[in-house]
């Protein structure tokens, strides 16, 4: 971490070192032009020089205020996009735009006596080209930019002056300081641009190695945790093994001791003195009966849902309720039917519906209203829940939107959704001859409850 | 925070964008008012009594009476001999002005510099422009690289003057202007003579008869055109200094001086129309040559050529930078084919008109002859014929340093004898390597 700090340091001041040099070298290439351009005609040489010049040179005045306005905007956009980092790709498109219009002005003031400035222009770009090919492309364009825009080539077909031309109207000396002057210029500023890459290119394989790093953590991560998850599935079953065990240890096997050693005393007990045998039986019958109210409460318990344990009305207000306590959510529940009872695995559905339709609303849609209606018409049940959340302008289907339509398509039912205005289910099933099945189960019921009353008379 | 610091980044930027523009504009439109004019005071002919300015405020006037929100603008005082120096310095600082006057031996740096504006869009647009107007030879001396850069203004044909009283005095008549290198050979082989039989010569045919001049009348130039080989190995070339070489041989070793032609004893003397226009009328004509009348003819031509000579000429162009295009060139325009203003090249200065409609005009004619005493009156078609006939040569880059070269070289060489084809392949090979820098 340290490490790639101090990478992230030194190309910084790599960086800030080429601006300054840059801004350096081209205001003294400047000057030096404009003020040897005043001092040949304050020598009255100028019939001479103006000889030896190759185009009619630019106004001073205009070069000047050419190059340090130039010079300004491009340090300043250098500077802003640095500090705007987090801006838009279009943004900082449009910006390079107008780097390299600056650029221009600049290399075309100086009549590509020096095109150094190439160099701070690729190496402020090349941090916003993201993929490592596509730097090595740009790197290479850069490079025969660089060498498109040197003074030699251009000059064989615009006619230019060049720096030297300025510099030899001096004498010897003078002219070998200038010249030498902007050689060293020259060098220090390509031999920053050079560390610079290399920085860069160091800071790049780093990051890769640190991703590649994370990526083996993680997948390492996901197997621990994919072991715990066995794992933990296994003590599960363990911990309800020996729950179940436990149970039927606590009343069946209580129960059915009792039961057993109780038959065994009637057994005996039935040729002696048949009255107290027949006590006794009616003893074992009350055993019988609280194991079997026993086994029952312990089945009730050994179920996971409330809809088990309880009737699919009771069940969603439990849920509306404890949603609502939870989340702080205002959960409304309409049902337009006299009574919700319907077969075993439709009532699952409808269940699981009505509670991932809420989970959802709340944890995707952010939704503070939920309003569940539940309808009846022409055999078939209309369930429609919608909220006040944020909906979605294009759904995808998740996994529990995918759950919900293969629980209704599994009962021929449909499933609509829209997310215009909040999010809005829209669940249709046809019931299952309701009626009979009403009927079959409170057949059912009366015939446990008669064998019950049936037994208890006994 | 970070709000007010982003405002205030934008409002430096919004401020050094709406400076960097505004202070562009106002180095490019400025003073949209103000046509800056550069002119010299004196002759670039080399001979006194020239003033420019008269005719310059003349064109002013006129111009400003069509522009009445445009002033026009000249320094004052800058010498003729200073004035390429001052253009050179004013086009360095940026300042220059936005119509010059071009001398004939800056025109080509002028024009490869970039300074001068690339006249062929106007030329081409503008419709009341014609340059026919002009003499062909002219006319071109103000292009460069097949374009035009600007427009000739006065020139200054070469003519050859001829001492009648002496060419009288041998029963010589005067040539006609068709003549040729063989009437011109004739008369100075039977001029030269001792007259008063002191043992001296005191009669010579000519004086400052060139071999560039011969060159010009056999047909052929020294360089071509681009500058960039010279024709020594033409058969016309070696003719001419052929010729050049026989003619001073006539003075029989005798180095003719221009005392002796101002004292009359030299029958012709190449002269340039402006020096005839200096010395000829009063109070010159006295001051100078009193012994004899004299008049002026066309150049004798060579064998292979006719009689033309050399001219140089004095030309307006505009700069390359100005922002008052159209101003500058109807300016540019009226100095060069306005018949007013290029009458006034007469009344004014020693030079000649380049426009075929004053020079033919009677009133020119009346103005020349003015002061001219005797029949010493310059005859109409002369200066027609010789300014259309007149030789304008290319000045590029190195013609200065070939031809200082070359006349040496030349002149060494009559002087001596020497076998001619080594002696013009010697001088080949040498120019050409100044020509090919």
């Amino acid at each position: 971490m340290e490490k790639r700090k101090d990478a992230a340091g030194y190309q910084h001041q790599c960086f800030t070192m080429m601006v300054l040099l840059n801004v350096i070298i081209v205001l003294f290439l400047t000057f030096t032009i404009v003020l040897t351009q005043y001092r040949v005609a304050a020598a009255q040489e100028a019939q001479k020089f103006i000889g030896t010049l190759k185009v009619m040179p630019e106004r001073p005045e205009q070069r000047i205020i050419m190059v340090v306005f130039s010079l300004f905007f491009l340090c300043g956009i250098i500077y802003y996009k640095r500090k705007n980092e987090a801006e838009g790709k279009e943004k900082v498109l449009l910006w390079n735009v107008f780097e390299i219009i600056f650029l221009i002005f600049v290399l075309k003031e100086l009549d590509m006596s020096y095109n150094g400035v190439i160099f701070l222009v690729v190496a402020d770009m090349l941090i916003y080209v993201e993929d490592r090919k596509n730097k090595l492309i740009f790197l290479f364009i850069a490079f025969l930019c660089y060498m498109v825009c040197s003074y030699n080539l251009v000059t064989m077909f615009i006619p230019l002056n060049s720096f030297e031309t300025w510099a030899a109207f001096y004498d010897w000396n003078t002219e070998r300081i200038f010249l030498s002057v902007k050689t060293i210029c020259e060098i220090t500023n390509m031999v920053l641009f050079l560390i610079y890459i290399v920085i860069l290119m160091m800071k790049d394989r780093r990051e890769r190695e640190r991703i590649k790093l994370l990526n083996e953590q993680l997948q390492k991560a996901n197997e621990q945790l994919h072991e715990f998850a066995q794992e933990k599935e296994l003590m599960g079953e363990t911990k309800e093994r020996n729950r179940l065990a436990r149970e039927i240890h606590d009343t069946l096997g209580h129960i059915l001791t009792g039961i057993s050693v109780g038959i065994d005393a009637v057994l005996v007990l039935m040729d002696i003195a048949p009255d107290k045998a027949k006590e006794q039986l009616e003893g074992i019958g009350d055993t019988a009966r609280r194991g079997l109210q026993d086994v029952r409460r312990s089945v009730r318990k050994l179920k996971p849902d409330a809809l088990e344990r309880m009737s699919l009305n009771n069940a969603i207000h439990q849920m509306i309720e404890d949603m609502s306590k939870v989340t702080n959510t205002k959960i409304y529940f309409v049902s337009y039917m006299e009574e919700l009872e319907f077969e075993a695995d439709e009532e699952e559905v409808i269940y699981r519906i009505i509670q991932e339709s809420t989970t959802n609303a709340i944890r995707h849609g952010k939704a503070t209203e939920i309003w569940i209606r539940i309808s009846e018409k022409d055999e078939e049940l209309m369930i429609i829940i919608s909220d006040n959340g944020c909906g979605c302008e294009s759904i995808k289907e998740g996994f529990g939107l995918k759950h919900i339509r293969e629980r209704v398509e599994l009962l021929n039912g449909k499933v609509n959704y829209q997310g215009m205005i909040g999010f809005t289910i829209i669940a249709k099933i046809p019931i299952r001859n309701k009626l009979t099945g009403k009927k079959d189960r409170d057949e059912l019921n009366n015939l446990a409850d008669n064998n019950d009353k049936a037994k208890d008379s006994q | 925070m970070g709000d007010i610091k982003l405002k205030k980044g934008t409002g430096i930027l919004f401020v050094m964008a709406v400076l960097f523009i505004s202070s562009l504009i106002y180095l490019h439109y400025g003073d949209q008012n103000t046509l800056r004019v550069g002119i010299f005071y004196g002759s670039n002919w080399e001979v006194p009594g020239t003033v420019h300015y008269e005719i310059l405020d003349q064109a002013i006037k006129k111009f400003e009476s069509k522009y009445p929100n445009v002033k026009v603008e000249y320094e004052k005082g800058i010498l003729s001999n200073d004035y390429s120096e001052w253009l050179s310095e004013q086009i360095l600082k940026g300042t220059e002005p936005d119509v010059y006057l071009v001398l004939d031996e800056d025109f080509n740096t002028l024009a490869s510099l970039g300074a001068l504006k690339n006249l062929d869009m106007l030329v081409g647009g503008d419709k009341e422009f014609d340059f026919n107007v002009f003499y062909s030879s002219v006319y071109k001396a103000g292009q460069y690289e097949g374009s035009q850069y600007a427009l000739p203004m006065e020139c200054n044909p070469t003519l050859m003057f001829v001492n009648k009283t002496l060419l009288q005095k041998e029963g010589i008549k005067v040539p006609d202007n068709d003549w040729t290198w063989d009437d011109f050979y004739d008369i100075c082989k039977t001029i030269v003579k001792d007259s008063d039989g002191d043992g001296q010569m005191d009669q010579f045919g000519c004086y400052d008869y060139t071999w560039l001049q011969a060159v010009y009348s056999n047909g052929i130039t020294p360089f071509n055109q681009s500058g960039t080989s010279s024709n020594f190995l033409d058969e016309k070339f070696s003719q001419s200094l052929e010729f050049v070489k026989r003619l001073e041989a006539t003075n029989r070793n005798y180095q003719v001086t221009s005392n002796d032609f101002d004292l009359g004893k030299v029958a012709f003397r190449p002269f340039t129309f402006s020096d005839y226009r200096t010395y000829m009328p009063y109070p010159w004509r006295i001051k100078k040559y009193s012994g004899f009348e004299w008049t002026c003819i066309r150049m004798p031509a060579g064998p292979s050529g006719d009689n033309r000579s050399e001219m140089s000429a004095l030309m307006a162009g505009m700069s390359s930078r100005t922002e008052k295009k159209q101003c500058a060139w109807d300016f540019v325009k009226l100095l060069t084919t306005d018949t007013d203003i290029q009458k006034l090249v007469y009344e004014d200065t020693s030079a000649a008109s380049v426009l075929k409609s004053v020079n033919t005009s009677q009133d020119t004619m009346n103005l020349l002859n003015k002061d001219t005493p005797g029949d010493s009156i310059i005859d109409m078609s002369l200066l027609d014929t010789a300014i259309d006939a007149g030789v304008i040569p290319n000045r590029f880059e190195q013609y200065e340093e070939a031809y200082e070269k070359t006349d040496s070289l030349i002149k060494s060489y009559v002087d001596e004898e020497g076998d001619s084809s080594t002696f013009l392949f010697q001088m080949k090979n040498q120019i050409d390597k100044i020509l090919k820098k």
